[in-house]
């Protein structure tokens, strides 16, 4: 078992590394000089000076050692200033990121009390009509932008019939549309993954083992089926996860609520490179963390795998 | 599914190559009948400039289209060149590409996309170039097993028995074989970057205004979500609605074209 944690984690490494290389790149990969984007538009300076700070920053060395300077900083918790506030940027980072993360958790959780409950019902009521229209629903939650959903609900549960606050962050209140909103997605996906992945486990041996002891239907579904069921759809946690993350940033736009969403699309028009790199490495390390985490809990779930 | 998708997908693209159905001028502002509800005259209503919403939202459809098509044919190309050659080859350049598509797949969906945004800078094209760097992964990891299984047959040996240079193996052989995935990940690819760039327009890094194009309509109709509900239901229901076509068609493509690849 230990040494399956340890290869899933020294596994996360070279990933780390890869990302932080591509976010590294990003600065350097923009067409025009790297020091005139640190220094932000504007800038008017002397060439002199401009040599000077280039010394300084360290951009006359070579990109590897630039590199491996950039990783110690980072690993040591220095992101580099925004152009735009001077602040640091992962003060800035964790400032917002809490919201944006709390967004994701919410929705995280809506989707899946939504949508496990809804899986398990289309597989256990098997009929030609509950077939089509779960293969639809879920066609239409992919469908749907969520930014759309959003206004919509704003609309309905905001300005008319006032249930919710339609803007802002703080409190339960404030999460339940936007939750919503970035949840129709995953929910529908998961949905379906729980019903095809039940309907697989229906046609194993032990279930039918199960059925042939006269067991209740609702102890064979629940307490056999569903656990190994449940396999795939952790999977689909950690990936989706990236992707609610992702996707928070244009949900709380619709809600004018604080987070990375907003931050990162001012940082983008303003510019303001320091904080983009920092945002993007911010969410992709989160995503490797989550998606480790789900790997590590194969571990608990599937004894199969521990004997690897 | 098939017959439902391809009725939805023939509807878009009647949308699209007639925009002849736009009687009035694109640009044209009558500040008289600003935020005026639909009507006889506006069938969708007008914005706060007294733009027709039919006008925009119909052109809207082709800047869309023409965005999910350049960005699938970006991400099909480099994507499919990147898995036959993978797959193919094998050795150092499989393990080396692989693990550049798999640093690109760290990034989660929209991330990507906003760091090329970044990158870039903000714009239509831009967004588009975007779009269709992110789709690449799929397109590589797909083709290139299904290249590594075709890879196995004989005809494959015959013909580098032969002595058909490897360019041409690849491209006359194998890739009509690993034609049916490419089918049904670009309609389905179609589909997410049309609203992955909805998505990036309605942020602000991708159309800008004027572009009529669905998801900056969407951001700039949220303004007057309470006294014109048209400005930000019509265009949502224009994305919603050829995402969803585009889905089905996909999808039945697949339960077509995927049964017929496990003989």
């Amino acid at each position: 078992m230990t040494s399956y944690v340890a290869r899933r984690v020294l596994s996360t490494l070279p990933v780390l590394v890869g990302i932080m290389a591509s976010v590294f790149l990003m600065l350097h990969l923009v067409p025009g000089d790297p020091i005139m984007l640190l220094l932000g538009e504007g800038g008017v300076a002397s060439p002199e000076a401009i040599n000077a700070l280039r010394h300084e920053l360290g951009l006359t060395d070579p990109l590897p050692l630039q590199f491996v300077r950039y990783s110690g900083d980072m690993i040591r918790g220095n992101w580099g200033r925004s152009i735009r506030f001077n602040r640091p940027v992962l003060a800035l980072l964790i400032e917002n990121g809490r919201y944006t993360i709390e967004l994701a958790a919410a929705a995280l959780v809506i989707a899946v009390a939504a949508g496990l409950p809804l899986g398990i019902l289309a597989a256990v009521h098997r009929t030609r009509w509950g077939d089509s229209a779960a293969m639809f629903v879920s066609l239409v939650g992919v469908s749907m932008p969520s930014f759309w959903l959003g206004a919509l609900l704003i609309f309905a549960f905001s300005l008319h019939f006032k249930w919710f606050p339609a803007i802002g962050q703080g409190g339960l209140n404030r999460l339940v549309l936007p939750g919503i909103a970035l949840a129709f997605a995953p929910m529908a996906s998961i949905a379906r993954l729980v019903r095809s992945s039940l309907l697989e486990t229906f046609g194993e041996d032990y279930v039918r083992t199960a059925r042939a002891k006269g067991m209740a239907e609702r102890v064979v579904v629940m307490r056999h089926a569903l656990r190994n069921a449940l396999i795939p759809v952790i999977t689909f946690f950690g990936l989706e996860t990236g992707r609610l993350l992702a996707g928070a940033f244009v949900v709380e736009t619709v809600f004018s609520r604080i987070g990375l969403g907003r931050t990162i699309v001012n940082a983008i028009l303003n510019k303001d490179f320091p904080v983009v790199q920092g945002a993007v490495l911010f969410v992709a390390v989160l995503y490797v963390a989550v998606n480790l985490a789900v790997d590590l809990s194969y571990a608990v779930l599937d004894p199969r795998v521990r004997f690897e | 599914m098939v017959v439902g998708g391809s009725v939805f997908l023939a509807l878009v693209l009647v949308a699209v190559a007639a925009p002849i159905i736009a009687h009035t001028d694109l640009y044209l502002m009558r500040p008289q009948d600003a935020l005026s509800p639909p009507s006889q005259q506006h069938w969708f209503g007008t914005d706060e400039f007294g733009r027709d919403l039919l006008t925009r939202v119909v052109h809207g459809a082709r800047l869309s289209l023409s965005v999910g098509l350049v960005a699938v044919a970006i991400a099909c190309g480099i994507g499919v060149g990147t898995g036959l050659v993978s797959g193919y080859y094998g050795g150092l350049l499989d393990l080396g590409l692989m693990r550049l598509v798999d640093l690109m797949l760290a990034f989660p969906g929209i991330l990507l996309a906003l760091a090329i945004v970044a990158i870039l800078g903000p714009g239509l094209t831009n967004a588009m170039i975007a779009v269709g760097i992110t789709g690449i992964p799929s397109y590589a990891r797909v083709i290139r097993g299904a290249v590594l299984q075709a890879k196995a047959f004989l005809y494959v040996e015959a013909a580098r028995a032969v002595g058909v240079p490897a360019p041409v193996i690849l491209i006359r052989h194998l890739l009509p074989n690993v034609a049916a995935p490419i089918i049904v990940l670009s309609t389905l690819n179609m589909a997410a970057a049309i609203l992955t760039a909805a998505s990036l327009s309605f942020l602000g890094l991708g159309a800008q205004p004027p572009q009529p194009e669905w998801g900056a309509l969407l951001n700039a109709g949220r303004n007057w979500l309470q006294r014109a509900w048209w400005l930000t239901t019509f265009p949502g229901l224009a994305i919603m609605v050829t995402v969803l076509a585009i889905n089905t068609l996909g999808d039945g493509l697949r339960d077509v074209l995927d049964p017929r690849l496990r003989r």
